[in-house]
């Protein structure tokens, strides 16, 4: 009786004791981590907010139109305070993904590295789709100021046409760095971005040799026909 | 700071052995072969007409032309008869023609022509463009005299010009300056003008030769400096002014930008001086005033208004961020306009001229996209006026600029409010 009692209550409840003295620094670790984790990211979140402010960040957000991106996808907050947010939570699920290794080392090993492995990629996916957002608002304002300052009719087509042809090198460049559907983007954007530039080439060839002449004799410093039209017969200073 | 020579040591050894003058005349050029030649006559005619006791040196400063500028320019004065009469007589008209280094642009020239002036000690020094077809001896007089003679520092030109013509000067530049520093300067950005030795040192010592000024605005910064820094300015009636057709800037919305940009530029460098300043007051003029006959001029307004319609359609979005919305709402109700009753109010366009410089010191958008997105604004604000002038005499239209000039002035406390934010 004593041995039924030994082997069927006391063992497992012994063995239960000793795996739950093994978890439970664990558990604890995994809780302090992720405290960490929310405290440093409080921190980090408040810095960020702070210095943002301090160098007008939202402004210069709202110049560039990234606050209405923001706005066309419902985010409602203001750019600094969605920048501080993502770094914040960065920081969250980095020390939980920490704290998680410390309860099992053989499962928690795997999924930590493959997530720390592809940290980089992920930040520097979203530099490179940062960068590109900001290059392609400021060609596309130069584009269009400069197309109206011309009188080009299709002033704004054009400027929104190449805005549209950098984010879509961005977003490729961006999602092949992230490693998503690299063969099936790279043929995408080879077969857009070659059809887009020969389409172009032959509406110009074609449509447009009057304004391919002009240009080239333009380049070539010869007065055009146009231009000697259009010349103002007075000086502006 | 230590002054930078940029004279080469030839250059510097040909000035050693002149030693001392009293007028330097510089001759700032860029492919003029086709009117140096005239030009240095009419200055060495000006020179031994009116100044034949004092010693004088023409300095041509080449920015490395691909003509013939420097040999006409050269071969001009060896030539010429006067000059071989002026070799001979006692004070004798030197010549040095030097490329210049450093910064390319007209800045460049100035700073070489400076120099020169600065090392030989020159009493007086008048600057003329290689270009220009009108220059006559009294040029040289006019611009020279009032240093020489009555102890200005600073000679601005005033000329006879069409009333089409100079526009930017006479809606942004003119009344703009005048505003906001109090002096009637009535051609800031003219590149002839005449200086003493003091100021011709002060612009040597001051930090902008390397700076964008020195490339694209060097005359608006040369006016600008000498009123905001308490200089005597005069200005010289000089007649009418014409170039040479080929040396004409194209781009006006690359010109635009260069002066418009200087002007704010200068606006933040001396605001300590023109926010204290109220009002205006006229700077006298030596020469009398003569009529002379001006080619008629050619404006489609059409083109002009259509420039400015398709502005307002494709970059309000952009102006939006730095126009006010009664501005940005009025300029859009007057592109509606038809031709006949379309009317760019003084007012309005005083208010557009403020806000783009306040947003230029506030650094609220890319300074060339803010600058180069004026064009259309500008472009519209003419063509209101030559349909509003069409019928004016030259006389009509100098009164209607004086009343923009006024609004200009009465709208300065709007300028305060919009620079402070």
């Amino acid at each position: 009786m004593r041995d039924f009692f030994e082997i069927a209550i006391l063992g497992p409840v012994r063995r239960f004791y000793e795996q739950l003295v093994l978890f439970l620094p664990k558990l604890l670790g995994l809780f302090l981590l992720s405290f960490l984790g929310l405290l440093l990211g409080w921190l980090a979140y408040r810095i960020v907010r702070r210095s943002l402010a301090a160098v007008n960040f939202d402004r210069f957000c709202s110049h560039l139109g990234l606050a209405s991106v923001l706005e066309k996808g419902n985010i409602r907050k203001p750019a600094s305070e969605f920048v501080a947010s993502g770094i914040y939570w960065l920081i969250v699920a980095s020390f939980f993904m920490i704290g998680l290794r410390t309860l099992d080392e053989s499962i928690m090993a795997g999924v930590f590295s493959r997530f720390f492995s592809y940290l980089p990629n992920l930040i520097v996916a979203i530099l490179i789709f940062i960068t590109g957002f900001l290059l392609s608002k400021f060609i596309a304002r130069s584009v269009l100021i400069g197309a109206v300052n011309a009188q080009i009719r299709s002033a704004k087509l054009l400027s929104v046409s190449v805005e549209l042809l950098i984010m879509i090198f961005t977003l490729s460049l961006a999602l092949e760095q992230l490693g998503i559907g690299k063969a099936i983007i790279v043929a995408t954007f080879s077969i857009l971005f070659g059809g887009i530039v020969l389409g172009l080439a032959i509406a110009f060839g074609l449509g447009g040799r009057h304004l391919a002449r002009q240009f080239l004799e333009r380049r070539l410093g010869h007065k055009t026909e146009k231009d000697r039209e259009e010349e103002e017969r007075f000086s502006h200073l | 700071m230590p002054k930078e020579i940029t004279l080469s040591p030839d250059v510097l050894q040909k000035i050693e052995k002149i030693k001392e003058v009293d007028i330097v005349i510089g001759i700032p050029s860029y492919n003029n072969a086709r009117t140096i030649g005239q030009l240095i006559r009419a200055v060495d005619d000006g020179l031994s007409k009116y100044f034949s006791s004092s010693r004088a040196l023409i300095v041509n400063s080449d920015a490395g032309s691909h003509d013939d500028t420097v040999s006409v320019a050269c071969a001009g004065v060896e030539t010429d008869p006067r000059f071989l009469a002026l070799a001979h007589s006692l004070h004798p008209v030197y010549k040095i023609v030097t490329p210049y280094h450093g910064v390319p642009g007209k800045g460049s020239a100035f700073r070489t022509i400076f120099q020169v002036a600065e090392l030989l000690c020159a009493k007086a020094c008048a600057v003329v463009d290689a270009s220009l077809t009108s220059v006559t001896p009294e040029w040289i007089e006019r611009l020279v005299k009032p240093v020489l003679v009555e102890g200005f520092d600073y000679v601005s030109p005033v000329y006879l010009r069409h009333k089409y013509d100079g526009t930017v000067t006479n809606s942004i530049v003119y009344p703009l300056t005048r505003a906001l520093y109090g002096k009637r300067l009535r051609q800031p950005t003219a590149g002839d003008c005449g200086c003493s030795g003091k100021l011709a040192s002060f612009y040597l010592a001051e930090e902008l030769w390397h700076a964008s000024a020195a490339r694209y605005g060097i005359e608006v910064w040369m006016a600008t400096a000498a009123v905001a820094n308490g200089f005597k300015v005069c200005q010289a009636f000089l007649g009418a002014k014409t170039h040479d057709s080929t040396a004409l800037v194209r781009d006006l919305s690359t010109m635009l930008t260069q002066v418009a940009g200087t002007v704010f530029h200068l606006m933040e460098r001396h605001q300590s001086v023109w926010q204290a300043v109220n009002g205006s007051e006229p700077v006298p003029i030596f020469g009398l005033p003569f009529e002379v006959g001006l080619e008629p001029v050619d404006v489609r307004v059409e083109r002009l208004l259509s420039a400015y319609r398709q502005g307002v359609r494709d970059l309000s979005e952009i102006w939006k961020h730095f126009l006010s919305p009664a501005v940005l709402e009025r300029l859009q109700r007057l592109s509606k306009a038809n031709v006949p009753e379309f009317r760019f109010q003084d007012a309005l366009w005083a208010k557009v001229v403020y806000e783009f410089a306040a947003a230029c010191y506030a650094r609220q958008m890319d300074r060339d996209h803010l600058l180069k997105s004026l064009t259309p604004l500008y472009l519209g604000r003419t063509a209101s006026f030559v349909l509003e002038t069409q019928q004016s005499t030259a006389a009509d239209v100098e009164n209607r600029l004086e009343l923009l000039c006024l609004e200009y002035e009465n709208l300065k406390p709007y300028l305060m409010e919009k620079w402070r934010g």
